[in-house]
């Protein structure tokens, strides 16, 4: 009785221990002892990229334990050098299924699935690929390329420029964007991409690809021009202007500076308005060939001041645009643009203006235009007709460097004026400038494109001023500050949110003013 | 009596090995390669018996008796030996092949500093592994046991972690009569000079952050699929990817000229006089002017 009763605790404890270590090896981290052998004899032909004798070492690990994760894993990653697609999807779900933490399985598993064609799954591994910070950049790639091969451009891009941030994988993801843009027809915007794809992978099957599409005779007509030849916007935005009639920043009328006597100051009655604003605009490209560009344009420009009519602006906007097509050194365009402008639907002036321009490429990302601008402006009413006609003359030079990757560029210039009236008595209003200016575009994350400018205008009055009784000049340094954040809602739509600082400092109190404009407005391209 | 038979043995063993060195090096031929390093990842260096410098390991290399290999903070290696013993070598450690003969007996891996861990294969014979793991204070062995094992130079204690299997553990002082026995998922720990301590169970958790801290994925280079890529190195999986068949389907030429990737833009206004008509309209104080016109003074204030 004893024995039996010895037998049955004997056997008890036999199963209590295999329970407790069956719950153990249930959530272990670590392989039988067998498997682990084979799987690291499997990893130094794997390493020398033997894969057959490293796929027999991984498929003996795998059998001594069907629950090593990584035997698993790198059996699926040397299936897949050896074509197993299917098999090595398979290791790879079952190495997920061990062990939901092996991270790097996520992304080989969603890149497998792009292989397999399996793109909805493959763009749900990626995805989830994405989220662990390590792998970001390659899961865009390949979420880049699902799209694409899906037919998605819009998804398709914006995974790939977030892959091009990655220095590593900017050739394969330009080169990709390149064909997202040749799809579209957009063989002008491709041509950087695949540029850069060509030059950053000499020697190889990408880099002959491109060679081979440029030096192709394609029995087709020019089509440089991405977009096409019609197009047309509406635009609605609301604004905060703080000082809409450029009234002084000093309240107090004073003669310190230029010694006039004491005089009544001007009614600047609301200054500080909101307005609605609105824009529709026509482009049209009536030429177009292997030699040169050419396209005109019109756009129409109305505010509404909440509170002062007295500075609704209405613009219109006449321009030609002629240029020949980029040469590998240089580029020669010519800009006209007619003006009209309305105060309070009244007309206020109107100006005419040519621009010849050339612009030398020094290499790929840098560049210098040099211009000459002429302007002539005449002003139909009170109080500036006919004091403020006047011609003005114009030379500048800009110098452009791309920061890194297409999009992100930054930009320096100088540019001399002279404003010269064509009234005897708009002396007032003759003057040289010397402006500078600085201008960086660049995406921010995947959130918006960031637009920034600073510009200052150094305005040297040429004659003794009216408001100092014609007893000294005046000089004014204007500081113009630009921040535009800009984010496309979809194809058509964009939002925009813009900040224009005007910081006029004089040497006259009647001129020193700031004025802040802060705007929101949506735009519909078609 | 057994520590006279351990001692022979170890001291024959030893004698032999160095006579073998001699000879070996007297006639040219080489050191028996008794492993190989399987993985590596951050700086892990060895230094052979011959020589005197330290050299980078990387994968493929041989191990030979009386290697010493230490890893940087960033270092981990994986080592497999010819008896199919499988050696982690944690971060900041430093170990040393102090003996092996291949399917023999006494082969010992020193540990100086840091943490390994050790998969052992299981003994043909039944009895303890051939391979032991020797730290200052401590030696453990046990065939077919995976068991990590850290020294604490500054505290001169070493931890032993049963994973699986059993691991025999004696202090370094008593080497004679029988090791204490710690079962899988139970730790000991070991002070210079003194026995080892009674036996405790090892959290899981504790088992799972010393684990992941020897963990080392592959080869411990880049080796998945989506960081070697083929489109990664210019090569193209599919050969309708490429620009002239885009473009053949889309009817679209290839731009006749090079270029930049820099557009510029018609140039002679600020970037606020391009995007503001508002700021463009007007840039003098039309009050001021409407107040006395830009010929005239403007009159006094009455006093």
């Amino acid at each position: 009785m004893r024995r039996i009763q010895l037998q049955w605790s004997a056997l008890l404890v036999v199963v209590a221990m295999s329970l407790t270590t069956n719950a153990i090896f249930a959530n272990r981290a670590f392989a039988s002892i067998a498997s682990q052998r084979y799987y690291a004899k499997g990893l130094v032909p794997f390493d020398a990229g033997e894969w057959e004798r490293a796929y027999v070492s991984f498929t003996n690990a795998t059998r001594s334990d069907s629950g090593d994760a990584l035997a698993h894993y790198y059996r699926g990653v040397t299936g897949a050098r050896l074509g197993f697609i299917q098999e090595s999807i398979a290791d790879l779900e079952k190495a997920l299924e061990v062990k939901p933490d092996l991270q790097i399985a996520v992304l080989d598993l969603g890149v497998l699935y792009l292989e397999a064609g399996e793109y909805e799954r493959a763009e749900s591994w990626l995805q989830r690929a994405k989220e662990i910070p390590q792998n970001r950049f390659q899961a865009s790639l390949f979420l880049g390329i699902a799209n694409f091969r899906r037919g998605d451009d819009v998804a398709a891009q914006k995974h790939l420029r977030d892959a091009a941030k990655n220095p590593r994988l900017r050739p394969t993801a330009n080169y990709y964007e390149g064909l997202v843009l040749l799809r579209q027809g957009k063989a002008k915007a491709a041509q950087g991409l695949l540029d850069d794809a060509e030059r950053s992978m000499p020697g190889t099957e990408l880099a002959t690809a491109v060679a081979e599409y440029k030096t192709s005779e394609v029995p087709m007509a020019y089509a440089g021009n991405d977009e096409k030849a019609w197009s047309v916007y509406g635009e609605l935005g609301f604004a905060y202007d703080s000082n809409v009639s450029l009234s002084p920043n000093s309240s107090r009328i004073r003669k310190s500076r230029n010694n006039a006597v004491p005089r009544i100051r001007p009614d600047y009655r609301d200054a500080s308005v909101g307005r609605t604003q609105l824009g529709v605009g026509a482009r049209y490209r009536f030429l177009d060939n292997e030699i040169a560009s050419g396209a005109i344009g019109y756009e129409l420009y109305q505010d509404f001041n909440f509170n002062n009519s007295d500075f609704n602006v209405s613009s219109h906007r006449i321009r030609l645009d002629l240029n020949s097509n980029a040469d590998r050194w240089y580029q020669v365009g010519l800009s006209a643009y007619y003006n009209y402008y309305g105060l309070d639907f009244s007309s206020f002036f109107h100006e005419g203006t040519v621009v010849p321009w050339a612009v030398f490429y020094e290499g790929d990302v840098t560049a210098t235009q040099v211009y000459y601008r002429f302007r002539g402006r005449d002003y139909t009413r009170q109080p500036f007709q006919p004091f403020r006609d006047a011609l003005n003359n114009a030379v500048g030079v800009r110098q452009l460097f791309l920061l890194g990757a297409v999009g992100r560029t930054l930009s320096v210039g100088y540019q001399w004026s002279d404003n010269d009236p064509l009234s005897r008595d708009g002396t007032d209003f003759a003057y040289q400038t010397h402006q500078f200016d600085v201008e960086v575009k660049a995406p921010v994350r995947d959130w918006f494109d960031a637009s920034l400018g600073y510009a200052v205008l150094i305005e040297d009055y040429e004659h003794p001023n009216s408001r100092t009784g014609f007893t000294f000049r005046r000089h004014d340094a204007e500081h113009q500050i630009v921040i535009r954040a800009e984010r496309p809602l979809t194809q058509q739509l964009t939002a925009s949110l813009d900040y224009y600082g005007i910081l006029n400092h004089s040497n006259l109190d009647e001129f020193d003013y700031d004025r802040n404009i802060i705007s929101a407005n949506v735009r519909m391209r078609f | 009596m057994q520590w006279n038979s351990t001692m022979r043995r170890a001291l024959l063993s030893a004698g032999l090995l160095l006579a073998v060195a001699d000879i070996s090096t007297a006639r040219g031929i080489g050191p028996t390669e008794i492993g190989v390093v399987v993985a590596s990842r951050g700086g892990v260096q060895v230094r052979r018996a011959s020589a005197s410098d330290w050299k980078p390991i990387t994968v493929g290399d041989p191990i030979y008796v009386l290697d010493e290999l230490h890893s940087e903070a960033s270092g981990r290696a994986k080592l497999l030996f010819d008896d199919e013993s499988i050696v982690d070598i944690g971060s900041s450690a430093a170990v040393a092949v102090k003996n092996y003969a291949k399917k023999g007996t006494n082969n010992v891996l020193s540990l100086a500093v840091g943490r390994i861990r050790v998969s052992l294969p299981e003994s043909a014979s039944g009895d303890d592994s051939a391979f032991e793991i020797e730290t200052p204070t401590a030696v453990a062995r046990g065939a077919g046991a995976i068991f990590i094992v850290d020294f604490d130079k500054g505290e001169a204690l070493t931890h032993i972690y049963a994973i699986s299997g059993t691991v025999g553990v004696q202090g370094s002082i008593g080497l004679i009569g029988p090791s204490l026995q710690v079962a899988a998922q139970r730790k000991t720990r070991v002070q210079e000079g003194k026995f080892p301590e009674p036996v405790q169970p090892a959290a899981a958790d504790e088992l799972a952050t010393l684990e992941s801290g020897l963990e080392l994925i592959g080869t411990g280079r880049q080796d998945g699929i989506a960081a070697t890529h083929p489109l990664l190195t210019g090569a193209l999986t599919r050969s309708d990817e490429k620009p002239g068949a885009i473009a053949m389907r889309s009817g679209v030429a290839p731009v006749a000229t090079g270029g930049s990737y820099l557009e510029a833009s018609a140039p002679g206004e600020t970037l606020v006089e391009r995007l503001s008509p508002a700021v463009r309209a007007n840039s003098q104080p039309i009050p001021e002017y409407e107040f006395a016109p830009p010929h005239e003074i403007p009159p006094p204030s009455n006093p």
